[in-house]
């Protein structure tokens, strides 16, 4: 009788003893497992936290970087300007005159340069409508001061997309090289530029009544047309050159 | 003729560049410069004694900068018009110097034409504004519009509109074409922007000093 309560008591207990242990190890187990997925997630935080850090040094370090090209050489090279101008004001000599009008064209070229520069470091531009915005008044002002009719036209544009320094000024110069040759070389009575795209740009730059040019020829000649490629490979891009009846229509496309 | 010349006087450390702008403005029948100061500190001190109608401001000045002497000399002198010299266009110093009391400004690198053409359009009313700057006002304006003020927003639609195609990159032309205006029309508008620019800041001070229990 003893026997048999007891062993009615351990058929009841046990079970009970295995579940609870069940339940426990099953407990102990998704604490361990939530630890782990916890201490997991922190460093994954702490990684992020670290990448953002990195970067907020990367564009602290890009602006002051900016901001000193910006005071000590810019103004610098703006006397250099200033000086020139008082040599040629005071000589006779057009030789000299000459010279020393070079020295203020080129101090004159490297301080639009650098603000070039500096407009791809600073990091508040680093969007579509930066890229844009810049693009369309270099462009108008270019064509202005050499007497070519000109639009500037954009078409469903993602303004917000954020574009980083780097692409903004290799496409910048991208254009600026092409509106170069254009001055100089296609004869165009107008040039029309078109922006458009959501993912990606298309930047078409039509030459209307251009002489046109063959691009093989014309990277031959080293008319800026091999930097050109090379700077748009660069940034994953695509350039393509086609002459339609009179007018000579170059576009470039890129993935934003 | 002679009494009707603009009046200029030039803050740059410089002493260069301060001489060759004094000589290229000396050189026009219509404007004469005859005082030059290397330091903000003396220009602080004479010019609220003197009769100038434009002072030509550089930004980065050994002591106390441009902006400083702009924020002193702007409530000593408010008919004076001040023009800011600077080397860059796209500078967060040119629309702090602007929110100080500037009516425009002048890139040092510009064509000699072009230095004597700013001059005379900011004495007939005008200003530049690059794109960066028109979109620094625009944020500056909306933003006063999330805080409940006295004044409602200061800017016109006409005003904003015009803004917001500045940020686009568009030039004067071709705003003036876009609304139907002259472009003698965009830079009047352009003007009173940068007067209400500052307007907007010298409120927004009051109302602080109101908040929190100073009179005024």
């Amino acid at each position: 009788m003893h026997e048999e309560e007891l062993m009615i008591i351990s058929a009841f207990i046990s079970p009970l003893v295995l579940s609870a242990l069940l339940i426990w190890f099953f407990i102990s187990y998704q604490k361990r497992k939530n630890e782990y997925e916890n201490n997991q997630k922190d460093a994954q935080l702490r990684e992020q936290e670290l990448i953002i850090q990195n970067q907020l040094n990367l564009e602290n370090e890009r602006n002051r970087i900016a901001s000193e090209m910006h005071d000590d050489l810019g103004s610098g090279l703006t006397v250099i300007k200033y000086l020139s101008d008082n040599i040629v004001s005071k000589t006779f000599d057009n030789g000299i005159k000459e010279d020393v009008n070079k020295i203020a064209t080129y101090s004159t070229v490297l301080v639009k340069n650098m603000s070039e520069i500096i407009w791809a470091m600073n990091s508040r531009f680093d969007n579509v409508q930066g890229l844009i915005s810049y693009l369309r008044r270099f462009a108008l002002e270019f064509l202005d001061d050499n007497n070519i009719s000109n639009s500037f036209l954009e078409n469903d544009i993602n303004y917000k997309i954020n574009i980083s320094g780097e692409k903004r000024r290799n496409v910048f110069l991208v254009v600026k090289e092409l509106l170069n040759n254009s001055v100089k070389y296609s004869n165009a009575k107008e040039i029309i530029i078109s922006i458009s795209g959501q993912s990606a740009l298309e930047i078409v730059i039509t030459e209307k009544y251009s002489v046109g040019f063959d691009p093989l020829i014309m990277k031959e000649k080293g008319n800026g047309i091999f930097n050109i490629e090379k700077r748009i490979s660069s940034i994953d891009g695509k350039i393509s050159y086609k002459k339609e009846d009179n007018d000579m229509i170059i576009k470039i496309f890129l993935h934003l | 003729m002679n009494t009707q010349k603009i009046k200029i006087s030039i803050i740059e450390d410089i002493k260069d560049v301060a001489l060759s702008v004094q000589a290229m403005i000396n050189s026009q029948s219509d404007m004469v410069c005859d005082h030059l100061f290397y330091n903000a500190e003396e220009a602080m001190m004479f010019i609220p004694h003197q009769d100038a109608n434009i002072v030509i401001v550089d930004i980065g000045l050994p002591r106390a900068s441009g902006i400083d002497a702009i924020t002193t000399l702007k409530d000593k002198c408010p008919d004076v018009l001040f023009c800011m010299f600077t080397v860059y266009e796209d500078d967060e110093k040119i629309f702090r110097s602007l929110q100080a009391g500037a009516n425009g400004y002048i890139l040092k690198g510009a064509s000699k034409d072009k230095i004597l053409t700013s001059i005379r359009e900011l004495a007939g009313g005008g200003s530049p504004m690059s794109p960066t700057i028109a979109r620094r006002i625009i944020e500056t304006f909306t933003e006063k519009k999330v805080q409940p003020t006295n004044n409602a927003l200061p800017l016109t639609t006409r005003e904003m509109e015009l803004l917001q195609l500045l940020a686009k990159g568009m030039l004067y032309k071709e705003i003036a074409q876009f609304l139907s205006i002259t472009t003698g029309t965009v830079k009047q508008h352009i003007h009173k922007i940068y007067e209400k620019l500052q307007v907007t800041n010298k409120t927004e001070a009051i109302n602080k000093l109101h908040v929190n229990g100073v009179p005024y």
